[in-house]
């Protein structure tokens, strides 16, 4: 008799089993559509007309640079003159990114950088067969790193003359 | 009559503690869909390869403009198709005038532009996406006073 009011006191089983089975399956889809890697952003700017009434200042350094299919060529002008370099792939053939010398152009805008602390502007010109991987890539080594030296930030977007 | 009843009892089948495993999956479901919300809408991640960038900076926006081998889209609407067949894909040269892609202005600014319009935009580009397609679209952005372009990019962990 005891026994049975025992048994009786048990509360009502949830049936979980649904619940798990609706919950595995969003769980499915949602690891299937989910993205892991963390998504960033790249600034860059179209090329404008300068409207600034005040000249540059004295040290000002205008900075470019030609993304082309063989190489790059950075090409400055400032208070000590005008100047250029061309850092070429090896071979002359750059198959991507890795192909391009980056650690040359890190060299030669840091030293830029050094002659012109204030300036922030280059300017990017791509050849029409660049792809955008290696256009990205150049940019990083262009704005430099914000955790240890900036070098140019604000990238400027040019093409050639049509 | 005891003898029938201990044998009932001990034949039901055992109950399982699902509890703990539901407690687990509430928890994965709940990080998943926080996930999925923080992931920008506007464009599916597995039809678009991201180059890998240092960039730090984080997307907040829904982004406007798709470039890949699909073609351009806008808002998620294909606009300017790109020419079939293997990389690299091209741009229809009849579809560009004067280095613009005009068909593409309408779409950017389907109300013209005023003073509270937006000056940037945020593109998503495929990699493998070369200038000769890039250049147009991005002059035409100028062109319809667009200033500053925001590449969405693969994060990737900073290189010593």
């Amino acid at each position: 008799m005891s026994r049975r009011r025992r048994i009786r006191k048990k509360g009502p089983n949830l049936n979980l089993v649904p619940l798990l089975d609706m919950v595995s399956v969003l769980i499915q889809m949602l690891l299937l559509t989910a993205q892991f890697g963390s998504l960033s952003e790249v600034e860059t700017f179209a090329p404008a007309l300068n409207t600034d009434p005040k000249p540059p200042p004295a040290d000002h350094l205008e900075v470019g640079l030609h993304l082309r299919n063989n190489g790059m060529l950075l090409f400055w002008a400032g208070p000590k003159g005008s100047d250029q370099r061309q850092l070429n792939c090896p071979d002359n053939t750059c198959k991507d990114l890795s192909s391009y010398p980056l650690q040359a152009l890190e060299t030669e805008l840091s030293s830029l950088k050094s002659e012109s602390p204030d300036t922030k502007q280059i300017l990017v010109i791509p050849d029409v067969g660049v792809p955008f991987e290696v256009l990205i890539g150049v940019t990083d080594k262009v704005r430099g790193n914000p955790l240890k030296r900036t070098l140019f930030p604000e990238v400027i977007l040019g093409s050639e003359s049509l | 009559m005891k003898r029938r009843q201990r044998r009932r009892v001990s034949a039901e089948p055992p109950e399982l503690p699902l509890a703990a495993m539901v407690d687990m999956m509430v928890n994965v479901l709940i990080f998943l869909l926080a996930l999925y919300g923080s992931s920008l809408a506007g464009f599916d991640p597995n039809q678009v390869q991201l180059p890998a960038s240092s960039a730090q900076q984080t997307p907040k926006d829904p982004v406007q403009l798709v470039i890949s081998s699909a073609g351009i889209l806008v808002d998620g609407k294909p606009i300017v198709p790109l020419q079939a067949g293997t990389e690299p894909w091209t741009l229809d040269s009849a579809l560009v005038e004067d280095g613009l892609i005009p068909s593409l202005i309408p779409s950017l600014r389907p109300t013209g532009f005023t003073a509270d319009s937006p000056t940037s935009i945020q593109i998503v580009c495929d990699k493998r996406i070369r200038w000769e397609i890039l250049g147009p679209v991005t002059r035409t952005l100028q062109s319809a006073r667009y200033e500053k372009f925001r590449f969405i990019v693969m994060g990737e962990a900073e290189k010593k």
